[in-house]
């Protein structure tokens, strides 16, 4: 072999073998040529006829504006309908459990596969993207547009585009019945949908230039912006892959791993970024943010903790630390019900606690940061209630002979959480049918919707609502105990054991 | 290389497809996998390829949990599944290379391996030409060809022979006993019966997720089986011996077959004596009575009571 061939060879190892299958797939596939050729053939047809029909393109100051948005809307349309869904699909039917595709049995890694799938998606808009970057230079020739606000507005484009896909791939990695994967499916399509909607939004913003942004706060506002936008959904897509791959790994695998670390590591960041920029800006408006998210995060992550598995296999205790301390870090950070539900609330008392201190050590920056802080401790008691209340009904059931698998345990919290905020509000209308002044009962003050977390923003009578919340947590915590003991004692190293002898028979 | 499956369970709702089997079998060896449809083969076997996973129960490879540790088992097992290969649209080339790349096979290496064992599978040939206009014979070697593309030391084969005329079945068949020549521990499930008992070191039959029979072909063919032909040749008229013979219990049923007659046994070898015996107190003259080796589809019918579930 040449020493070109050798590096050409040396370079298509490196490869990830999932790009090199579906990128071959692709470009034999004439569904993707078609949507290319349809693409191109509508760009060319959206150019000519501006140029044709417009008799001011060239002396409008907007016309590049207009038609960069119209090319833009159209390509942004193609990428974010056509790209997740031929990913999302593919994938699904290669999971599919009639048919799942044997390269799910190499030993390929799930993160090899999902990063395969993303990086196959991206080339695939590169493709789109290339066929118009031509057109997309040219509104610039015709004024109203620059090139930084182009490349932005694509780059953007870009990142959307590949959460859609990332989104369409997580659906499709979920392993359920296909009627379900129909309904997730139309669920993906709604949302993918949605997103084509915001992403005209942002470009409407964008096109509006930087007094959209802050109130007009000039340049540093509008790209201060767009790097903010960029920076979360970026996270975000990073998050929904790394739930993605952990979803495809063997359950003995240590699945929530990564995902800990990838959730703990932006917490952290964020709160650094938060807290630092709070106190340069003079601003409490990042602090705030990264408060509320964390806790709408981490309230909703409890309902994950709680369905985790409850025991360990071989696998998992391998990898047990022996030093205690250590042990005690990997307890929260393992796979695990008890450890899951142990980190996500430290996670959020830890939050509280930094809103609490800045609150204290900088009053002037969160004026209104006690009230912040109750709907944001709320919610964390909320979660934490609804959560540990599944988790106990569900071990109830299981005791009385019910199968009831330890990963359903969101759906009966969830199914809790709005039996909880629906039912009471409901028996109240049935028994006051007809009477005038049921609706003041429906504000928060009453003791009927202490059960709707949504009311927490109610400022009447939410000392009481907090109270009530905080017992009710206390109590289930309490009684979920002898649950979480039982799984910190199990959690123990696996002692090193010979190896199985080969049984004499050969069946049997 | 040792295959140990124990107690491996796994449930469909209700439905119990695979109920608590336990088996074992080891390298040069080749097992058959034997039982009637929905008794639960391809779910054992996909078990043991790591593509399904069980309600309890577990499969090992040398110690290596199909389970616990699928990703280590996966570098020992090569699968075969009762389906053509998916990726239509792939040459064989670009189909085979994409799983030596997915086993981690790096080139130079891959290249020979590929081209080997298409050489191996008798697909040279086709190495260009798209998965999806091959004919099923040929992607049923395709399959066989990506199983063994890492050289696992497990082959796990459903059905291999479905569907192929007789020439390429007699041709994996070779295929199958040099692999097992080479060291390989295969086990194959199969319809085709006769097919199995000729290539067969060891059976394990299967019904209604249970394990009903295993053991060595030789053992399995010898054992006592509920139903046995005898046959009997007599110097006296056929159709007397034939009369004769029916109205002894245990005689199930008989027929004039050439110059014998041939008879249904329902028993053990104690009852052909008993049959033997009765023929010459009765003054037959019997001059052979030869007991026919059963194969394996009569163990099979002998063993199965034909119910799905």
């Amino acid at each position: 072999m040449s020493g070109f061939g050798a590096i050409i060879g040396r370079l298509s190892d490196r490869v990830n073998p999932i790009v090199v299958k579906e990128l071959r797939q692709a470009v034999r596939s004439r569904i993707v040529t078609g949507i290319f050729i349809f693409f191109l053939v509508v760009q060319f047809a959206i150019v000519a006829l501006a140029l044709l029909l417009d008799d001011s393109a060239a002396t409008s100051l907007s016309a590049g504006r207009s038609l960069a948005a119209a090319l833009y809307s159209f390509m942004m349309f193609v990428c974010i309908v056509f790209v997740p869904i031929y990913s999302g699909l593919r994938l699904a039917w290669e999971r599919s459990d009639a048919r799942r595709d044997l390269m799910f049995a190499t030993t390929i890694s799930a993160g090899a596969i999902v990063r395969g799938k993303m990086l196959t998606a991206a080339m695939i808009v590169a493709l789109i993207y290339s066929a118009c970057a031509p057109f997309m230079v040219f509104t610039y020739l015709l004024r109203g547009i620059d090139l930084p606000t182009i490349f932005a507005m694509l780059g953007l484009g870009a990142l959307y585009i590949l959460g859609a896909v990332q989104f369409a791939l997580f659906l499709a990695c979920i392993p359920t019945s296909r009627v379900a994967k129909i309904f997730l499916g139309l669920f993906g399509l709604a949302v993918i949908l949605s997103m084509v909607g915001s992403t005209a939004a942002t470009f409407g913003m964008m096109m509006a230039g930087p007094s959209f942004f802050f109130g007009g706060g000039g340049p540093w506002g509008y790209w201060g912006a767009i790097v903010s936008g960029l920076a979360l959904s970026a996270l975000a897509i990073g998050w929904v892959h790394f739930v993605s791959v952990a979803i495809l790994k063997p359950p003995s695998a240590n699945r929530m791993l990564p995902v800990r670390i990838y959730v703990t590591a932006v917490w952290l960041v964020g709160g650094v970024v938060a807290v630092v920029w709070s106190i340069l800006a003079l601003d409490g408006d990042p602090i705030e943010a990264w408060a509320m998210l964390s806790t709408f995060f981490f309230a909703g992550a409890l309902l994950v903790a709680v369905s985790e598995r409850e025991t360990w296999g071989p696998r998992v205790r391998r990898r047990i630390p022996r030093f205690l301390p250590a042990r005690a870090v990997a307890f929260l950070f393992f796979s695990g019900g008890a450890g899951g539900v142990l980190w996500t609330s430290l996670i959020l008392w830890l939050t509280l606690l930094v809103v609490s201190l800045m609150g204290i050590y900088h009053p002037a920056l969160l004026a209104d940061w006690r009230e912040g802080l109750q709907i944001c401790g709320g919610m964390a008691l909320y979660g934490m209630a609804y959560a540990l209340t599944a988790g106990l009904v569900r071990r109830l059931l299981v005791r009385l002979g019910a199968r009831f698998p330890h990963y359903y345990t969101w759906v009966l919290a969830l199914a809790l959480a709005t039996f909880g905020s629906v039912a009471p509000l409901l028996v109240f209308l049935v028994l006051t049918y007809g009477s005038r002044d049921w609706s003041r009962l429906m504000l928060g003050a009453s003791p009927l919707t202490y059960l709707n977390p949504v009311y927490l923003n109610e400022s009447a009578g939410r000392d009481a609502r907090l109270v009530f919340v905080g017992l009710w947590a206390a109590v289930v915590t309490a009684a979920s105990t002898p649950w979480f003991v039982r799984q910190v004692r199990a959690f123990r190293p696996l002692r090193s054991e010979p190896a199985p002898a080969p049984d004499g028979a050969r069946h049997g | 290389m040792h295959v140990r499956v124990e107690n491996l369970t796994r449930h469909f709702g209700r439905t119990r497809a695979v109920d608590g089997i336990s088996f074992s079998f080891e390298s040069g060896h080749i097992v058959g996998f034997v039982g009637p449809n929905g008794a639960g083969k391809t779910t054992t076997l996909r078990i043991l390829a790591t593509v399904d996973e069980p309600t309890s129960g577990d499969a090992f490879m040398d110690g290596i949990s199909a389970v616990e540790d699928p990703e280590k088992a996966r570098h020992l097992v090569g699968f075969m599944p009762d389906q053509v290969p998916a990726h239509g649209d792939m040459t064989v080339h670009e189909y085979l290379d994409f799983y030596a790349r997915a086993y981690g096979i790096r080139d130079p290496r891959r290249t020979q391996i590929v081209g080997s064992v298409e050489e191996f599978a008798g697909l040279g040939q086709l190495r260009d030409k798209t998965v999806v206009a091959l004919s099923k014979g040929m992607k049923q070697r395709i399959s066989l060809a990506r199983a063994i593309v890492h050289d696992p030391a497990v082959l796990l084969l459903d059905e291999p022979a479905a569907g192929l005329d007789p020439r390429a079945r007699i041709e994996l068949r070779e295929l199958l006993r040099l692999l097992a020549d080479q060291g390989k521990a295969i086990l194959v499930s199969s319809h085709i019966l006769t097919e199995l008992s000729e290539i067969c070191d060891d059976a394990v039959i299967i019904e209604r997720g249970k394990i009903v029979g295993a053991g060595t072909v030789d053992d399995l063919l010898t054992r006592d089986t509920r139903r046995r032909l005898v046959r009997i040749r007599t110097l006296a008229s056929l159709e007397d011996l034939l009369k004769a013979v029916i109205q002894i219990p245990g005689v199930d049923d008989g027929r004039i077959d050439g110059r014998c007659v041939t008879v249904t046994v329902d028993g053990d070898e104690s009852a052909c004596r008993t049959i033997l015996a009765t023929l010459v107190r009765q003054g037959v003259p019997v001059v052979e009575f030869t007991h026919q080796r059963a194969d394996l589809e009569d163990v099979f019918m002998s063993v199965t009571k034909g119910q799905t579930q």
